[in-house]
């Protein structure tokens, strides 16, 4: 019985400890990302049905820049603002509205993409 | 199914894990897409004490039930519901299989199973290897949900055999 918890302990310790490593990762691989891209320019490309739809170098609006992305699959039309600090999801139809919640995708985000899968378009931080 | 009880029997847990799964869609987590997926812990249940058949019946139900009901049916959501659903379900039967381990290690690599086949399918939608870096985090509070619903599948199972038909 003992044998049996103790076993069952180490299992979840290493799942956990998997899970964290991969979790801190994630922040190793956001920071080398940052560090490594320092001399080159972020740009964000949407991307919709798995095609360059437009690429934007943000750093460079001065104003917010509204991009409307019209489709006849569509229940409605799906709005992605982007502006001098990046780009974020504004408005879409799909029901959970996860895209908008990701928020803003630029240098700084843990992500470097925002998916919306409803609508098969994704932002995505590229440098050049 | 042997006797008209046991249909009864598993339309009711159908039931049961429609409802818990309706009803947890409406509770506000902290990250985007994150469930606590208290739903499995019916199949989870059933895959001990009812077995293979019933608990894949009972799976592909409430997933096909919830589709319709929110909407989603042959949606990219749905698939992605579908392909964790049965991921966690292969995972689940077989590790219960052991019998070393314990309801909340199986439940956790249920969990684990569950959010790694929503990614798989994700990326065969989105077709951006960016998805797969979402998995760490989402994996940490399935972690978490799994450890909560492996505790209440264990509650439930000491009480099964009382309150089955």
């Amino acid at each position: 019985m003992k044998k049996k918890v103790i076993i069952n302990v180490i299992i979840l310790t290493c799942v956990l400890l998997i899970v964290i490593g991969s979790v801190l990762g994630l922040f190793i691989i956001r920071n080398n990302r940052i560090n490594n891209n320092k001399d080159k320019i972020p740009f964000v490309a949407i991307i919709k049905d798995n095609k360059v739809y437009e690429e934007i170098e943000y750093k460079k609006l001065t104003e917010k820049k509204e991009i409307i992305i019209s489709d006849p699959k569509f229940e409605e039309d799906v709005v992605i603002i982007v502006y001098e600090n990046g780009a974020f999801f504004e408005s879409s139809f799909c029901p959970d509205k996860l895209c908008i919640k990701r928020g803003v995708i630029n240098e700084e985000s843990l992500f470097t993409f925002s998916t919306c899968i409803y609508a098969n378009i994704t932002i995505e931080l590229r440098y050049r | 199914m042997k006797s008209i009880k046991d249909v009864i029997n598993t339309s009711l847990l159908l039931a049961i894990s429609v409802v818990v799964a309706y009803v947890e869609s409406f509770i506000p987590l902290p990250i985007p897409g994150v469930r606590l997926g208290f739903a499995n812990v019916i199949i989870l249940l059933v895959i001990y004490e009812e077995g293979f058949t019933k608990s894949l019946i009972i799976l592909l139900l409430r997933i096909l039930i919830m589709g319709f009901i929110k909407g989603s049916f042959l949606t990219p959501i749905w698939y992605m519901s579908l392909s964790g659903g049965i991921l966690s379900f292969i995972f689940m039967f077989l590790f219960s299989k052991i019998k070393i381990l314990h309801t909340i290690v199986v439940s956790v690599f249920g969990s684990l199973a569950h959010v790694t086949g929503q990614i798989i399918v994700a990326y065969f939608f989105v077709s951006s290897h960016g998805v797969f870096y979402y998995l760490p985090i989402i994996a940490i509070t399935a972690l978490g949900t799994g450890i909560l619903s492996g505790f209440i599948c264990t509650l439930l199972r000491k009480r099964y055999k009382q309150i089955r038909l």
